[in-house]
């Protein structure tokens, strides 16, 4: 069984200026679900918005719950709240 | 059907075009404009930031619902990203239906739900600051 699984992190608009950076490969545990790779994440950059409940996160382009579980290659975003149009 | 997410000028006229058919008796455009306030205070320019390959499949969920909720429409989406000024065009979402009453509801919730669900974010540079726009809140930006 592998002892890491890599995921690429994407960051938008406040995330991304907070973090300092529009991408990141991160190493999770297998099993390890959207809100374990928030907080690790957070670990690295502790300027990440810490209210985790005005975040969204996305796996492979879709919106999912904080307990979804992630695979290796997927994809993960964290989307604050979104302000298009006009 | 269409949808763009462009760092060009969005061509509403265009997008009415590519949605119109003979059985289609009414066209409705919602155009949205950079304006030159917010929050009292004046704008000067905003900055729109896509995750555009998130945001393009969201507008073709919120299109395909339409024409489950309002059969025989046809929808188009666009919203621009990057610098824009005051007076320019930043989102357009045009709608076609047999009839007023359907193009009208349809392309106001088209609008709506994509402010909602579609990942699109705005940096307001106003004469106060520079604020990221989060639903109804502004955040200052770095």
């Amino acid at each position: 069984m592998a002892v890491a699984i890599a995921v690429r992190v994407r960051l938008f608009a406040r995330l991304r200026e907070q973090a300092g950076l529009e991408t990141e490969a991160l190493e999770v545990a297998p099993g390890s679900t959207l809100a374990d790779v928030y907080e690790s994440l957070r670990r690295k950059h502790s300027a990440l918005e810490p209210d985790r409940d005005s975040v969204r996160g996305a796996i492979n382009q879709e919106f999912s719950d904080w307990d979804a579980t992630v695979s290796q290659g997927d994809e993960v975003a964290f989307i604050p709240p979104v302000s298009g149009g006009c | 059907m269409r949808y763009d997410v462009t760092t060009g000028p969005i061509d509403a006229r265009e997008m009415e075009a590519a949605v119109t058919h003979p059985g289609a008796g009414a066209i409705c455009t919602f155009t949205g404009i950079v304006r030159d306030n917010s929050r009292g205070q004046t704008v000067t320019h905003l900055d729109y930031e896509a995750y555009a390959e998130m945001a393009v499949p969201q507008m073709r969920h919120i299109g395909q619902e339409i024409k489950d909720r309002w059969p025989g429409a046809r929808v188009a989406m666009a919203h621009r990203t990057g610098k824009l000024e005051v007076g320019e065009v930043s989102v357009v979402v045009c709608v076609s239906a047999p009839h007023r009453e359907e193009a009208i509801a349809a392309c106001k919730w088209g609008i709506d739900t994509l402010k909602e669900s579609v990942p699109i974010w705005k940096k307001e540079h106003a004469a106060d600051g520079t604020y990221w726009i989060e639903g109804d809140t502004a955040k200052p930006a770095s």
